[in-house]
């Protein structure tokens, strides 16, 4: 917001002292007038503060207006970014939970003399490749995460 | 005599005038200092509110991306939990498999059937070297979220002592 909007002050106009040259009482009216005038610029300039003040409010809530629309417009754009993420970080702890069963059911396997054992072996090193490249996944959108949390600056601030 | 008096009552007329121009004069000035003067605290104040509320928009709004951010973090963090405490057990019916194994194998007298039971104790073994592979990277990633989680909680707290801290100005 620009803090000069708040400036209203001015300076007060003073008059040319204008006198009729005639006589004393010539002098006195002329004056009467020079002040008469002076004191409805003055007036002129006090209306002039007043609607200044008005309009330097309304331009206040015409910026805060605009300053919040942005906030909100930037603060969807983050929220749809994490929970994009959000929705890959769960869809990677399903996939890891069902390897892990997986595994759970192959090492089972283990005990049945009718399963080659070679190839179950072979089935949970492959099943523990997997989780491992679902963690890698995981822990790399925890550190876009994270760093993002680190390095956010507030809402609207580019 | 005439212009003695003409002259008396024009000043007094002129005096009167030029006291009372000059009195609304002084008073249109004091006016003057008076609007400008409250004109100018209410501008500061509708500046000042707009100011804070824009802040403290903004940092509500940082305030619930990092809540996001931190529950997402704990939802990872107790899923990692959960498969750290599923491989345990995973682990532990191993161990109780290769127990009765060996058992197994101690009764049979058989050759050929201490042979077929041997290999399923090597297999047991082998895939629970994989499961306590397993549960050590687990381990690793628990320590990780632990540390991010509480990071996150960190940068929540500060945000809402920012808010604190504006609202209390």
């Amino acid at each position: 917001m620009k803090k000069d909007i708040i400036n209203l002050k001015t300076t007060l106009p003073t008059v040319n002292k204008t006198y009729f040259p005639l006589d004393t009482f010539g002098k006195t009216v002329g004056r009467y007038f020079d002040y008469k005038k002076e004191t409805a610029m003055i007036k002129y300039e006090t209306q002039k503060v007043k609607e200044q003040s008005k309009v330097a409010i309304k331009q206040i809530d015409a910026e805060l207006k605009k300053s919040l629309d942005a906030n909100s417009k930037n603060f969807k754009k983050e929220m749809v970014y994490l929970k994009n993420i959000a929705k890959t970080l769960e869809s990677s702890s399903t996939n890891q939970k069902m390897i892990l069963e997986n595994i759970a059911e192959l090492t089972k396997m283990l005990t049945n003399p009718d399963m080659p054992k070679e190839y179950i072996l072979n089935m949970i090193v492959m099943a523990h490749q997997q989780l491992n490249d679902e963690r890698n996944s995981s822990m790399q959108n925890i550190n876009i995460m994270g760093n993002f949390d680190q390095n956010q600056k507030k809402i609207g601030e580019e | 005599m005439l212009r003695i008096v003409t002259t008396i009552v024009l000043g007094a007329i002129g005096g009167y005038l030029i006291h009372d121009a000059k009195s609304k004069n002084t008073h249109a000035r004091n006016e003057y200092e008076d609007s400008v003067d409250k004109a100018q605290k209410k501008t500061k104040r509708a500046y000042h509110n707009a100011q804070k509320k824009d802040m403290l928009d903004k940092l509500f709004k940082v305030k619930r991306a990092k809540q996001k951010i931190a529950d997402s973090i704990y939802s990872q963090l107790k899923s990692s939990q959960k498969n750290f405490k599923d491989i345990n057990t995973q682990l532990k019916e191993s161990k109780d498999t290769l127990s009765t194994l060996f058992m197994q194998k101690k009764l049979v007298s058989t050759r050929d059937e201490k042979k077929t039971i041997q290999e399923n104790i090597n297999a047991i073994i082998e895939a629970r070297r994989e499961l306590f592979n397993i549960r050590d990277e687990l381990k690793v990633d628990i320590v990780e979220l632990r540390d991010r989680l509480n990071k996150s909680n960190k940068y929540t707290r500060d945000i809402q002592v920012e808010i604190d801290r504006v609202r209390g100005n």
